[in-house]
C-alpha cells in the first residue's frame, strides 16, 4: 500500500549582524528538484527563493550535477539576510515501506564485486574518487569490508554497512561542525546526520563503488498525541550509490532506513561541500548571528 | 694567453652530449660568442661577473623562499655563460611547443566541455575527475589557454625532452626578460657581432592576444595582472612583467565584483576591468566558490567570469592540464586531433591507474622518479634511489590505495651545458623553460626562455628552491627582427590624456611608506643623540637625567612601552645598550629602527612603478646598508656609522621623491604620510621634552637636545644666537609656517592635500579628511605660545601644553583616521559565512 505525500515546505535562514555590511556575496543551494525514480518519484512546484533585504544583483543557474544554485549579492549596507526558500512537494512511493527492502534483495541480487567492475558512465565514475571532505582512509576501508564479504548481494552488503554504521554511531549534535575532518569522526564515531554520511561515503567509495552526498529534509513526527510545533524540522543529509541496471538508490545511515515518501530531495554532490545551502563571504568588523527554521507541513495530495 | 683558452682546456663535459663542445671543441655556433669572450682579459671577465650581479641587485631581482616562520629574498644568479641554440635546431622546438600548446588547448576545452576524450576512451576518466585542478565551478565557459609553458631537458642522445607541463600561471618569462636585459647590457658586443631573436615580439603577442580577450571588445581593454603579493616566490616578476606590460599589478582586494562585473578599486572610484592576465593560483582566486579560507581572491569573480564580463589568462581550472597523468596518453590523442605524431619526445612516463603500468612501477621503484598527478609542492616528487627502504614500502603502499593519483616517471640522462663559476668553466645538468602564447587559432613561441642550472655538479634536481644559476638563452638567427616597442599608439586622443587611476592599494602603500620613512628617520635621529651621549659625554647627574629623558622619548617615539617606559625599565634605564642594540638590529622590535625600515621598504617595494630609477637604487642600497649593519655582533660604535649613512641614505630618498616624481595623486599621498609622521613626531617630542620642567640647566640641555634631534638647531641659532630659551624653541618647532621642520608647516601641508584630493567637496559639507586639518589648523593659529609655556605652580608641568599636544594629537589621528576609510578601502575583512549548523534530522 503506498500512499504520495505533499508537504508544503519553509526553510528559512536568518543572519543577523551586529555592524552593518556594506558587501556580501553569496550562493545559496536551497531549490529542491524534481525527478523520477523506480522507487519514489519527487515533484515540486511553486519553488521560489525569497531574499530580504532585497539583493541588488542576482542570478539563477543550474550546476553540473543539475541542482538549482542561486547566485546574489550586496553592495549596500544591511544589517540582516533572510533567507526563504518555499516550495510544495510530492513525494510518490512505488513501492511501500513494508516491501521495500524485500523487493530490492529481490531485484539486486547480484554480487557487489560486479557493479563496482561496471561502471559504463565517466559522470558515474566521479562518484566513486575521493572528494574534498571524503578522503580515503584505510580504516574505513577495513570497517567496510566487514559487510562487503566475497559474492555478497550488492543490495545486502549496503544494508548490512548501513545498519552497522547506525549501530556504532552516537548520534549527537554539537560535537562536529561543517568542517570537522573524516578521520576524526572515524575515531569518534559520533555526530549528525552529515558526519554519518560522510563516513558511509567513504566506505562505500573504498568498495569501488559510486557513492553520492544528497541533501534535503525528513518529517519529523511528534510523540503520539502531542502536537507538531512550528521550525523542529532540520535539514537531513543521507546517501545515494550507483546500482547498474537500477540507478541511483537512497540510504539513510542516521535512521537506519530507505528513504521514500517522508524524505525530501534538494541537492546532490560529491559530498556536504558541493551542496553547502547557503554560503558567503561578507565584509564586516563585526560578528554574526545565525538561525535556521525548516518547517515541513504535510498537505493534502492534489 | 687569453682567458678563454684556458677556460675550455679545463672543462670536462660529464655527459656524452655536451651544449657547448663536441670533441673537446666548441660547436660551430658557439664560435662567434667564443671569438667576443676572446677578446676580454681575465679581469674584463671577473668584472663583467661583478656587474652582471650588481646590475640583478640593483634591480632588486629576487626569488622569496618561505618557511615556516618567514620568508627570505635569494638573490637571483645569472651566468654570463648563455645557453645558446642554433637557428634550425630551435625551428623543431618552436614547432613541438605550437603543436604540444594547441593540443593541450584542445584536451582542457574537451574536459571543460563535451568530455569526449573521456567517453572515446582516450583518456581515463581519474585522470581528470580526480585531480585537484578540476574544479566543476569553472566547467560553464569556455577556458583559455592563453600562456603555455613547457620544462625541456636535453637527454643524452641530444633531444630535447618534455619533463613537464605548465598551463596555470607559468612563470619565468619576466626573468627570462631581464637576463637578457642584464646581459644585454653588460655584453652589448655580444649582440652586435650575432643575430640573436629578440624577445620584445613575444611579449608584444602578449598584448596583442590579451586585448583580444576583452569582451567588451575595446581596443584600450583594461588588462591588470592578478598577484598574490609581495610574499609570493615570484613577486619580482609580477611587479616588472605588470610594468613592462603597462598593467596595473593588483591582488585580489584591489578588485571587486559588483553587478556580475569585475572592478578595480581606485581613489577616483571604480574602474571596469575587461582581463585579467592571473598569478593567482586556481582554487584560491574566489573564495566564494573555490577555497573560502583563500585571502588572495576576490569573491564573485567566477560568476563574473561566467557571465562574460571579464575574461582570466589562463582561465581558472587550467591547473587540470599540469598533470603527469595526461603524459603517456597524449601522443594518441595527437594522432586523433590533429592527425600528427608528437614532434617533442615526453619523458616516459607510467600512469599507475592502469593494472600493467602500475606493476611496473611497483618494481621498477628504485630507477624512477614518482609523481603525484597533481602538483601542489616539490616534496610530492619521490627519487626512488634516494629513498630508503622503510620510505619506498610507505610509498608502494600509497600507491596500492590510490594508484590513480601516481605516476612514474623515467629519469632522464641529462646532457650537460657550461657555467662560469670561481672562474672556471663546470659542466651543470640544464632545463629549458620555454614559453608560447596564444595567436589566433596558433601559438608564438618565445625564442629562448628561461634556462636554469643545476645546484651543482652531478645534480638532476633544477628548481629555484635548489638554488642553481639561470643564464640567457640565445636563439640564433639569419633575419633579425627589427626593434619593436611596447608602448602603444593611444586610440584615441581622450585615451592620451587620461592618465590611469591610482589604486587605493598602491595610494595605501605610498602613504605608509612616507609614515615610515619619516618614522625611521626620527628614531634613527633621537638614537644617534643617544649614541653620541653614551660615548662622549661627561658624566655628571645631570646628563644621566637627560639621557633618561631621551630613553624614555625614544620609548614613546617607536610607541612601543616595553624597553625604557615598561614595567622593568628601572634596568633597562640603568644598563640601556643591550635594549639600544636590540631596538636597533632587530626586525621584531616594534618601532625599533630596522622594523620601521623594514615596513618602509615592503611598501615602498609593494609599489615599485612609483620610483624613479635612481630612487629604487637607493631604497635597494638601504637596505644593503641596514642589513649589512644589523648583525649580531653590532656594537655602538659600529652601528654609529651605519646611523648617519642610513639617515643621510633616508635623506636621499626624501629629496629625489620631491625632485623626481611628478605631483601626481601619487605623490600626494607619500607626502600626506611623511607629513602626518612629522607633525605626530614633533608633538610628541615636544611632550616628552617639555611638558614637565626640571632645574634650569637640565632643561637647557635637553631643549638643546630637542632641537637637535628635531633638525631645528642650526635655524635656532641663527635666529635666536646663543640666547637658549623654551618659550623661542617652542615658536621655532610649533608655530613657524615657514620652517619645514616645524608642526605648522606639516599641517599647512596636511591642509593643502586635503583641499585636493579626488572626491573631497569644495562645498559644504568638508570632507572629514578636511574638517580635522581644519579644526587642527584652527586650533594651532589660536595658541599662544606665551601661554603653552606657563608652568602649573601645582603640578610643575606645562598644563596648557600638554593639552594642547593632547588635542593635536587626537586631530591627527582623526585625519589619518579619515584618510584610511574614505581611500583605503581595506579595513574591512572579509568572513566566511558557512552555516555552522550542520544537518541533524533524525526520526
Amino acid at each position: 500500500m503506498t500512499q504520495a505525500l505533499t508537504f508544503s515546505i519553509s526553510h528559512q535562514t536568518t543572519y543577523r549582524y551586529s555592524d552593518p555590511v556594506n558587501l556580501a556575496y553569496n550562493e545559496a543551494k536551497l531549490l529542491p528538484r524534481s525527478f523520477e525514480h523506480p522507487l519514489v518519484s519527487q515533484h515540486c512546484k511553486d519553488v521560489t527563493l525569497r531574499i530580504d533585504p532585497e539583493p541588488q544583483d542576482k542570478q539563477q543557474r543550474t550546476d553540473s550535477f543539475g541542482n538549482q544554485v542561486t547566485y546574489f549579492s550586496y553592495v549596500s549596507s544591511h544589517d540582516h539576510m533572510d533567507v526563504r526558500s518555499l516550495s510544495i512537494v510530492t513525494r510518490t512511493p512505488h513501492v511501500s515501506k513494508e516491501d521495500v527492502a524485500h523487493y530490492l534483495r529481490q531485484h539486486l541480487k547480484q554480487p557487489w564485486q560486479d557493479a563496482a567492475r561496471h561502471y559504463p558512465e565517466p559522470k558515474i565514475k566521479q562518484f566513486v574518487l575521493n572528494s574534498q571532505l571524503v578522503p580515503f582512509l584505510p580504516s574505513l576501508q577495513a570497517y567496510a569490508r566487514v559487510s562487503f564479504e566475497k559474492h555478497r548481494g550488492l543490495f545486502d552488503a549496503l544494508f548490512d554497512l548501513m545498519t552497522r554504521i547506525f549501530d556504532d554511531f552516537t548520534f549527537k549534535p554539537g560535537v562536529t561542525t561543517v568542517t570537522t575532518p573524516l578521520d576524526e569522526v572515524a575515531r569518534s564515531m559520533t555526530g549528525v546526520c552529515q558526519d554519518y554520511s560522510h563516513f558511509m561515503i567513504a566506505c562505500v567509495r573504498s568498495m569501488g563503488l559510486a557513492c553520492r552526498y544528497v541533501s534535503g529534509y525528513l518529517e519529523t513526527l511528534p510523540p503520539p498525541g502531542e502536537e507538531k510545533l512550528q521550525g523542529v524540522d532540520a535539514s537531513h543529509a543521507w546517501v545515494s550509490v550507483f546500482i547498474p541496471g537500477f540507478g541511483w538508490l537512497d540510504f539513510d545511515p542516521t535512521n537506519n532506513l530507505l528513504p521514500l515518501e517522508q524524505h525530501i530531495t534538494v541537492a546532490w554532490g560529491r559530498d556536504y561541500a558541493d551542496v553547502a545551502p547557503l554560503k558567503g563571504v561578507v565584509y564586516s568588523n563585526g560578528t554574526h548571528d545565525l538561525q535556521v527554521a525548516v518547517d515541513m507541513a504535510r498537505q493534502d495530495t492534489p | 694567453m687569453n682567458a678563454t683558452n684556458n677556460l675550455i682546456k679545463s672543462y670536462t663535459p660529464e655527459s656524452p652530449f655536451d651544449e657547448f663542445l663536441l670533441q673537446q671543441q666548441p660547436k660551430p655556433h658557439w664560435h662567434t660568442f667564443i671569438e667576443q669572450l676572446n677578446a676580454l682579459s681575465p679581469d674584463a671577465l671577473e668584472l663583467a661577473v661583478q656587474t652582471v650581479r650588481r646590475r640583478l641587485k640593483e634591480n632588486g631581482v629576487t626569488y622569496n623562499l618561505h618557511d615556516e616562520s618567514n620568508h627570505q629574498k635569494r638573490a637571483w644568479l645569472l651566468d654570463v655563460i648563455p645557453n645558446i641554440l642554433p637557428e634550425d635546431a630551435w625551428a623543431h622546438v618552436d614547432a613541438g611547443m605550437r603543436q604540444r600548446a594547441r593540443l593541450l588547448r584542445f584536451v582542457l576545452e574537451d574536459c571543460y566541455g563535451e568530455q569526449r576524450l573521456i567517453k572515446e576512451g582516450f583518456l581515463p576518466p581519474e585522470i581528470i575527475y580526480a585531480h585537484r585542478g578540476y574544479l566543476l565551478n569553472a566547467a560553464c565557459v569556455k577556458p583559455q589557454l592563453s600562456l603555455y609553458a613547457a620544462d625541456l631537458a636535453r637527454g643524452t642522445d641530444g633531444r630535447l625532452w618534455v619533463v613537464s607541463d605548465r598551463t596555470q600561471v607559468p612563470s619565468g618569462m619576466g626573468f627570462a626578460l631581464e637576463n637578457r636585459t642584464v646581459i644585454g647590457s653588460v655584453f652589448p658586443q655580444f649582440f652586435q657581432a650575432e643575430k640573436i631573436a629578440r624577445l620584445s615580439p613575444f611579449f608584444r603577442q602578449l598584448q596583442t592576444h590579451l586585448t583580444s580577450l576583452s569582451p567588451r571588445k575595446n581596443a584600450d581593454a583594461n588588462t591588470v595582472l592578478l598577484s598574490p603579493g609581495p610574499n609570493s616566490e615570484t613577486y619580482f616578476e609580477h611587479a616588472y612583467l605588470a610594468s613592462y606590460l603597462g598593467y596595473t599589478l593588483v591582488q585580489g582586494d584591489d578588485l571587486t565584483v559588483r553587478d556580475g562585473t569585475v572592478y578595480l578599486k581606485t581613489l577616483e572610484g571604480l574602474e571596469q576591468i575587461d582581463v585579467i592576465i592571473r598569478r593567482v593560483d586556481d582554487d584560491y582566486c574566489d573564495p566564494l566558490e573555490l577555497r573560502g579560507d583563500s585571502r588572495l581572491g576576490t569573491p564573485g569573480l567566477l560568476e563574473a567570469v561566467r557571465r562574460g564580463n571579464v575574461v582570466i589568462a589562463n582561465s581558472i581550472g587550467s591547473s587540470l592540464l599540469e598533470n603527469p597523468g595526461l603524459m603517456p596518453f597524449l601522443p594518441d590523442i595527437a594522432q586523433h586531433v590533429l592527425g600528427e605524431a608528437l614532434l617533442l619526445p615526453a619523458v616516459a612516463t607510467w600512469w599507475c591507474g592502469q593494472e600493467k603500468e602500475r606493476a611496473f612501477v611497483l618494481e621498477n621503484l628504485p630507477t624512477l622518479v614518482i609523481k603525484r598527478v597533481d602538483r601542489k609542492n616539490q616534496s610530492q616528487t619521490f627519487f626512488g634511489d634516494a629513498l630508503s627502504r622503510t620510505q619506498r614500502d610507505a610509498l608502494r603502499a600509497q600507491i596500492m590505495a590510490e594508484p590513480h593519483l601516481f605516476v612514474g616517471q623515467e629519469v632522464l640522462e641529462h646532457a650537460t651545458a657550461p657555467i662560469l663559476t670561481n672562474a672556471k668553466l663546470e659542466p651543470r645538468h640544464i632545463l629549458l623553460r620555454s614559453f608560447a602564447v596564444a595567436a589566433e587559432d596558433d601559438y608564438m613561441v618565445m625564442p629562448g626562455g628561461l634556462s636554469r642550472s643545476s645546484a651543482t655538479q652531478g645534480n638532476v634536481m633544477i628548481n629555484n628552491r635548489a638554488g642553481g644559476m639561470s643564464k640567457d638563452t640565445w636563439v640564433l638567427t639569419r633575419e633579425m627582427q627589427p626593434y619593436q616597442s611596447l608602448w602603444r599608439a593611444p586610440e584615441t586622443a581622450a585615451n592620451a590624456l587620461h592618465p590611469s587611476a591610482l589604486a587605493s592599494r598602491s595610494a595605501d602603500n605610498l602613504f605608509w611608506t612616507g609614515r615610515y620613512a619619516e618614522r625611521t628617520e626620527s628614531v634613527a635621529r633621537l638614537l644617534r643623540l643617544i649614541f653620541e651621549l653614551l660615548t662622549d659625554r661627561e658624566t655628571g647627574p645631570q646628563e644621566d637625567a637627560v639621557l633618561k629623558t631621551l630613553l624614555v622619548a625614544l620609548s614613546k617615539l617607536a610607541q612601543n612601552p616595553d624597553g625604557f617606559t615598561g614595567e622593568d625599565a628601572q634596568e633597562t634605564l640603568r644598563h640601556p645598550v643591550p635594549e639600544l642594540l636590540r631596538f636597533s638590529t632587530d626586525k621584531n622590535y616594534v618601532g625599533g629602527v630596522h622594523f620601521s625600515l623594514s615596513n618602509m621598504l615592503n611598501a615602498a617595494f609593494s609599489v615599485k612603478s612609483a620610483w624613479s630609477n635612481d630612487s629604487w637604487r637607493v631604497l635597494i642600497a638601504t637596505e644593503d646598508l641596514w642589513q649589512a649593519a644589523a648583525q649580531d655582533n653590532a656594537s655602538i660604535s659600529s652601528l654609529k656609522p651605519s646611523l648617519n649613512l642610513l639617515i643621510s641614505s633616508l635623506m636621499a630618498f626624501a629629496g629625489l621623491n620631491s625632485e623626481s616624481m611628478s605631483r601626481s595623486l601619487g605623490w600626494r599621498f607619500l607626502d600626506m604620510g611623511r607629513r602626518l609622521e612629522r607633525a605626530n613626531r614633533i608633538t610628541e617630542l615636544v611632550r616628552h621634552s617639555l611638558g614637565a620642567t626640571s632645574d634650569k640647566n637640565e632643561t637647557n640641555l635637553i631643549l638643546e637636545k630637542l632641537l637637535t634631534v628635531s633638525e631645528n638647531i642650526i635655524t635656532y641659532r641663527r635666529n635666536y644666537r646663543s640666547h637658549l630659551d623654551s618659550a623661542y624653541a617652542l615658536q621655532l618647532i610649533l608655530f613657524d609656517e615657514t620652517n619645514p621642520r616645524a608642526l605648522a608647516f606639516q599641517l599647512r601641508r596636511l591642509e593643502w592635500h586635503a583641499g585636493l584630493l579626488p572626491l573631497s567637496s569644495t562645498r559644504h559639507p568638508l570632507s572629514d579628511v578636511e574638517k580635522n586639518i581644519l579644526e587642527a589648523r584652527t586650533l594651532l593659529r589660536l595658541a599662544d605660545s606665551y601661554q603653552l609655556h606657563e608652568v602649573d605652580p601645582k603640578t610643575k608641568t606645562r598644563r596648557k601644553l600638554l593639552v594642547f599636544l593632547s588635542d593635536m594629537t587626537r586631530l591627527l589621528d582623526a585625519y589619518a583616521e579619515a584618510l584610511t576609510q574614505q581611500y583605503f578601502s581595506h579595513t574591512q575583512v572579509s568572513h566566511q559565512l558557512t552555516e555552522n549548523v550542520s544537518p541533524q534530522g533524525r526520526q
